[in-house]
């Protein structure tokens, strides 16, 4: 009976290690921990499968935070140091400060098709910050969510 | 026959040769074809009599040490296909949960925490994900007075 059991723990262990892990490479990334959920001044969306089918998008996480200038520093230093792995960048700045910022990463690995994005809007005290995975790409999002306007 | 001690190899030629028609119709029991092997293995006037029995239990003897050798590999050659099995099955599983895990792994999901409390409510959730796209801006003209619109 003992050794039944440990077979069966040895075979799910190496089916478990065949799966796929997420790779959290992107720094902006870990504000979407969970961290949030419980916040008063923040509102967290996470979304995933048919309902942002139309957006051409597989996951959508988006913080909006309202009257947290200290959460606002750390989204502008996690996004100015996600920069430098986009492969496009649109920039919006206003008296020097980032406001807005939209950009495009490579999918998490060689196998995956899906694209990486990081939509990021900000002023001194309230925040909107996206994330999204989709096999699409930033001029057709834009595109998108012009339409849908 | 009667239970005797186990180390008596004294037996006279009747009993030896009742014991041994006995062995021959395949009669005996494990003492007893112990008794035999014993006896028949001692330099003694009667077991040289039996000098023929003797021949056989050598002969008897070798063949069941070449089946159980037989035997013995056979067990290992199947122990060997176990093991080789075993591990085919747990590489075949480690390359079906990296394929087929992920893809079965998709699911619907949408949630909301909004200012602390969980919202499951659909329809409030898409509405809240209209919103936040009218937010952004993506013409990049007039940013600051949309951001004002937007956020006072």
């Amino acid at each position: 009976m003992k050794n039944k059991i440990l077979k069966l723990i040895f075979f799910l262990l190496t089916t478990i290690i065949g799966c796929d892990l997420y790779s959290q490479e992107l720094e902006s990334v870990i504000h979407f921990d969970g961290r949030y959920n419980k916040s008063d001044n923040a509102v967290v969306t996470y979304l995933k499968g048919k309902k942002i089918k139309d957006y051409r998008l597989s996951l959508f996480h988006s913080i909006t935070l309202t009257q947290a200038t200290e959460d606002i520093i750390l989204f502008n230093t996690t996004v100015l140091n996600d920069k430098k792995h986009a492969v496009k960048i649109e920039e919006i700045y206003s008296q020097n400060k980032l406001r807005a910022c939209y950009m495009q990463f490579d999918p998490i690995n060689e196998n995956s098709t899906l694209n990486r994005f990081i939509l990021y809007k900000a002023d001194q005290e309230n925040a909107i910050l996206i994330y999204m995975e989709g096999d699409t790409t930033l001029e057709q999002l834009i595109k998108i969510f012009i339409n849908k306007n | 026959m009667e239970k005797k001690d186990k180390n008596r190899t004294c037996l006279s030629t009747e009993e030896l040769k009742i014991l041994m028609d006995k062995y021959y119709e395949g009669e005996t029991n494990c003492e007893e074809e112990r008794i035999i092997r014993l006896y028949l293995n001692q330099d003694n006037p009667i077991s040289k009599q039996f000098k023929d029995d003797i021949n056989v239990q050598s002969y008897i003897s070798v063949f069941l040490n070449y089946e159980d050798q037989k035997m013995k590999i056979k067990n290992k050659n199947i122990y060997l296909r176990k093991i080789v099995i075993r591990s085919i099955i747990s590489v075949a599983a480690m390359f079906l949960g990296f394929f087929l895990v992920p893809k079965f792994s998709e699911t619907d999901d949408c949630i909301m925490y909004a200012y602390g409390k969980r919202v499951d409510n659909e329809e409030k959730i898409m509405t809240h994900l209209n919103l936040v796209i009218l937010e952004l801006d993506f013409e990049g003209t007039d940013i600051e007075n949309q951001l004002s619109e937007v956020f006072n």
